[in-house]
């Protein structure tokens, strides 16, 4: 079982990574070209997250379901330059995850 | 974008719905309700995972608000499970959670006038979807921030503590769903296409997708802030040739 300090010792990590460049480095310290490359944080962040998770959507065992996935979130993406919505995304992404588990995988 | 060294707000919300310029409150619960579809199957997977660990339910139910960051919780819970060290567990979920570190140098600009109580406090809600939401209401400033940021950031930990719940006390009932996450991605996808408009965007986008896999192949816990790291560096040179 594990305790509540290791959760609690993490917190309070996570904490002090989110308020660095808030309260103990002033954010204005910071060279002129980390401050001008953090405009660019969302869009490297996100391709980021979506390339790591595609690459863990195609396991060797289950190619069928690996394609059914790239397929849904290329629909996705298409649907969200066309439409964007964050609520449509999600909406889809959700049927995606019934669509293939409840009836392509079974 | 950044032009003069000051980091200017991101205003991919034309693109993804309406700008800033309402109540905060409004704004906020809109913000919620437009994230929270895609927050929901993360937060219920991690109550499965949990559900399944050998982490107390009271823990993981507490770690999900204390902690607030799924991908550093699902870590922490996997390698506890695993039996690694303590020291090992919040390294590993530290470099997870690397990224927080840009989202708040990012965001240092908008907190940078408000009570200290704010600075402290408030900097705990950032996570992927809260630091997003924000940067597309570049409207809300100074107070109308502070409620704004608020609302936002207590919506959001409200549905992620639920979904969390809600996971450890369905996860043994559940039909094995092993393509859960994929909500979540989808997700992200949806933030990501309004924000690719330009090449720096462009280059962002595709060098971080290219990178992050590649860096996960060598260190899995530093994929993100690898290909992010990268992802910063190419849009900025192609910014300057």
């Amino acid at each position: 079982m594990v305790g509540l300090a290791p959760i609690l010792v993490l917190a309070a990590a996570c904490w002090l990574v989110r308020v660095m460049f808030i309260v103990f480095v002033p954010a204005e310290r910071l060279p002129g070209r980390v401050t001008a490359a953090l405009g660019h944080v969302a869009p490297a962040v996100l391709a980021a997250h979506v390339s790591l998770e595609l690459a863990g959507l195609v396991p060797a065992g289950a190619p069928a379901a690996g394609l059914a996935s790239l397929c849904c979130i290329a629909a996705i993406a298409a649907v969200a330059y066309r439409r964007p919505s964050l609520t449509v995304s999600a909406g889809l992404g959700i049927a995606s995850v019934l669509l293939i588990d409840l009836v392509l995988v079974r | 974008m950044s032009t003069d060294g000051h980091v200017l707000p991101d205003t991919g919300r034309e693109a993804v719905g309406t700008p800033g310029v309402a109540g905060p409150r409004s704004d906020a619960v809109r913000d919620v309700l437009a994230v929270a579809p895609g927050i929901l199957p993360f937060g219920v997977a991690l109550g499965i995972v949990i559900a399944a660990s050998s982490m107390g339910e009271g823990t993981g139910l507490l770690g999900a608000p204390l902690v607030y960051a799924g991908s550093a919780q699902l870590t922490a819970t996997t390698m506890f499970q695993q039996g690694a060290g303590a020291l090992a567990v919040v390294g590993s979920a530290l470099i997870v959670n690397a990224r927080l570190l840009l989202y708040g140098a990012s965001l240092a600009p908008r907190f940078a006038a408000q009570p200290t109580w704010f600075r402290l406090a408030a900097p705990h809600f950032i996570i992927d979807q809260t630091y997003l939401s924000a940067l597309d209401r570049p409207g809300h400033a100074g107070r109308r921030f502070r409620a704004y940021w608020l609302w936002l950031g207590l919506g959001v930990m409200a549905v992620w503590s639920a979904a969390v719940g809600i996971g450890m006390l369905v996860g043994p009932v559940l039909p094995p769903l092993p393509h859960l996450t994929l909500a979540g991605t989808a997700l992200f996808v949806g933030m990501l296409v309004p924000r690719i408009r330009d090449r720096p965007s462009v280059i962002a986008a595709i060098t971080a997708a290219t990178v992050a896999p590649l860096a996960a192949h060598f260190v899995p816990p530093a994929g993100v802030v690898a290909g992010a790291a990268a992802g910063m560096a190419a849009a900025l040179v192609t910014g300057r040739a």
